[in-house]
């Protein structure tokens, strides 16, 4: 059970960041590199926030230590993502298109990397942040086993939120004028539209959604240090994006679950090698990057690919995706056609 | 250079000089060592269809990417209203009703039909990110009658029946007038057609040719690059004959037709129908 809850709150957590990440790819067409850096960022700013003051004598050095409560802490360290991320799009979304944007952010995350890992008055460089309190741990006394069954509904409920919000911009002129602008930018500047300023907004929402995601990570472990994540992490994510359907809500929603959560759990079945600690994670990622490769090769717009809702001359949207039709097909069904 | 003047001596007497909305003084532009467009002069009128005829690589397309913006140039202005846009971007100028077609319709292949049209009517109504969300009811309501609209200009085009396909589902001449739809949801004062009619059957063709001189009609200044001459003969009020990047010369089709440097250029080359 305990397992249960840990492999689902951890997996939504990942389904959360690759929601994100699929803005950005997905959406507006930019192959971020450096996603996960901004998950990091929020983490650790989430952390500093949450965290007393620095002890020195204990060897621990961070910036902030603000005692402050995970409410603050998330908006904080939300706010701080979306800032990063409007700076950083904006010098880099500008001018650098297509490849020079990947390399541009892949650089972006070394960077970061680098100084979190080396630059320890910033977050501790490689021993990271650790002890962070629970969420709500003041007000809600919860037991481990409850705070942990906590944790995971409230990562269903950001979840639930954001998936909901992503659905409502997808439809909306914003996620059209962002697909158009994915599939050439210069016909849509053509019509009074700036390429530039919507991709910096899908940027910096992924941003946001990035490190909303990081700060969830963060309680998930209560702490974050850089032999936690890797540059690389990102990678992970597109699996998700691509199996599911590139620029797709609910076939993200799908793909991320399925390769993010389940070939995970599915490698432990295997029996691993006496002795060998590393095999299960290397071949988890043997795994999933061969799963990418046939994707890309066989489906490469994914499972559920992006759908594009049939409009009504009324201005109401008939869904076309089959996940929602199955699902609005059950909720008819439970509360009779009438209530429909 | 031989050009004939009747026909824009005509026109200025109409309009007293007023009427000329877009402007292009001297343009030049070189891609590396190949001079695309060089001392490049011209004017759109609004209620007028100007024609731009001239052989393969002549250079239109690249006039067109400097009107829009698409491209910078490297000597000359550009005059809207009046006023240099030299400096402003593609999007601004098409925010100020300048809007044209590609040579590709550059239709957006993942996109629906109907999305097609509707991301135009979308920036026209402006950024909705918000909107959506904060005030959905809104947005809804505006987007039913973009959508209104936009099912409209897709009949005007017959492509009613593809509203919801994909756009890279469509035929090349789907695309092509798919690309007309969009710049008709436009609703420009300024009309910039890079062959709006390759590809396109006959009878579609007509229907184009009425729509693009209804927008005239309605005081657009469009500009139409063709290399069909019965359509040029038909729709424009006056013509600008391109060669090598420079413009040859100016004046109604009639006037055009006599001249022989025009004639040698272009029309003497097979394109004379
Ligand atoms: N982006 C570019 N880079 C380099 N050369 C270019 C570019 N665009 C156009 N040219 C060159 O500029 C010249 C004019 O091209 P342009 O496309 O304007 O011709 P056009 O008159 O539109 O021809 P067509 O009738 O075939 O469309 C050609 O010689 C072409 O090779
Ligand atoms: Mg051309």
């Amino acid at each position: 059970m305990t397992y249960a809850i840990s492999v689902l709150t951890l997996g939504g957590i990942t389904v959360i960041l690759a929601m994100g990440l699929n803005v950005q790819y997905g959406w507006a067409g930019d192959l971020n590199l450096s996603y996960y850096a901004y998950v990091a960022l929020g983490a650790y700013v989430c952390g500093v926030m949450m965290l007393p003051p620095p002890n020195a004598s204990e060897g621990n050095f961070y910036v902030l230590g603000l005692h402050q409560s995970f409410f603050v802490g998330t908006i904080v360290a939300v706010a701080v993502c979306a800032v990063v991320g409007l700076v950083v799009g904006s010098i880099a979304l500008r001018r650098v298109t297509g490849d020079y944007f990947a390399i541009v952010t892949l650089s972006v995350t070394l960077i970061f990397y680098t100084f979190s890992d080396q630059y320890a008055p910033l977050f501790n460089g490689p021993q990271g942040i650790y002890g962070v309190p629970h969420a709500f741990g003041g007000v809600l006394r919860f037991s481990y086993s409850g705070y942990n069954l906590f944790l995971l509904g409230l990562v269903a409920a950001v979840l639930v939120v954001v998936v909901f919000l992503f659905e409502v911009l997808y439809r909306s002129a914003f996620g059209r004028t962002l697909r158009a602008v994915r599939d050439d930018p210069i016909s849509v500047s053509a019509f009074g539209i700036s390429p530039y300023r919507r991709k910096l907004a899908a940027y910096v929402l992924g941003s946001a959604v990035g490190g909303l995601g990081g700060v969830l990570l963060l309680q998930y472990v209560s702490a974050f240090s850089p032999a936690g994540w890797s540059p690389l992490e990102t990678f992970l994510l597109f699996s998700g994006i691509i199996v599911g359907g590139v620029g797709s809500v609910w076939g993200v929603l799908f793909g991320a679950s399925v390769v993010l959560i389940g070939v995970p759990q599915a490698v432990l079945f295997i029996p691993a090698p006496a002795g060998a600690a590393t095999f299960l994670p290397a071949l988890q990622n043997c795994i999933i990057g061969l799963i990418i490769l046939v994707f890309l090769y066989l489906r490469p717009r994914g499972l559920f690919p992006e759908r594009s809702p049939v409009l009504g001359f009324d201005g109401a949207l008939k869904w076309q995706s089959r996940p929602v039709r199955f699902v609005v097909g059950r909720v008819r069904t439970l509360l009779g056609e009438g209530a429909a | 250079m031989t050009s004939s003047q009747g026909g824009a001596a005509a026109d200025a007497g109409l309009d007293a000089g007023d009427g000329c909305v877009l402007e292009a003084q001297q343009l030049k532009k070189r891609f590396g060592g190949l001079v695309a467009v060089q001392d490049c002069s011209l004017s759109l009128r609004s209620h007028r269809v100007t024609g731009l005829i001239g052989p393969n690589g002549a250079g239109k397309s690249t006039v067109l990417d400097l009107l829009s913006g698409v491209e910078r140039q490297d000597d000359g202005h550009v005059l809207l209203r009046g006023e240099s846009i030299d400096r402003m971007s593609t999007h601004a100028r098409a925010r100020r009703g300048l809007i044209r077609t590609f040579q590709d319709p550059r239709v957006w292949p993942y996109l629906t039909t109907l999305e097609n049209v509707l991301v135009v009517g979308d920036a026209k109504s402006g950024y909705s990110g918000w909107a959506a969300i904060l005030r959905h009811r809104r947005a809804t309501a505006r987007q039913a009658a973009n959508i209104q609209r936009a099912v409209d200009v897709l009949s005007a085009v017959e492509l009613e029946h593809m509203r919801d396909r994909r756009a890279r589902e469509l035929s090349g001449g789907q695309a092509r007038l798919l690309a007309f739809a969009r710049l008709a949801m436009a609703n420009p004062e300024v009309v910039l057609l890079d062959e709006p009619l390759a590809g396109v059957n006959p009878i579609l063709a007509d229907r184009l040719l009425e729509l693009i001189r209804g927008m005239a009609e309605r005081g657009a200044a469009v500009l139409l690059v063709e290399h069909n001459m019965e359509a040029i003969e038909r729709v424009c009020d006056s013509v600008f004959v391109m060669s090598e990047g420079r413009v040859i010369g100016t004046g109604t089709w009639e006037e055009l037709r006599q001249s022989e440097a025009v004639v040698e250029a272009y029309l003497g080359t097979g394109a004379r129908v």
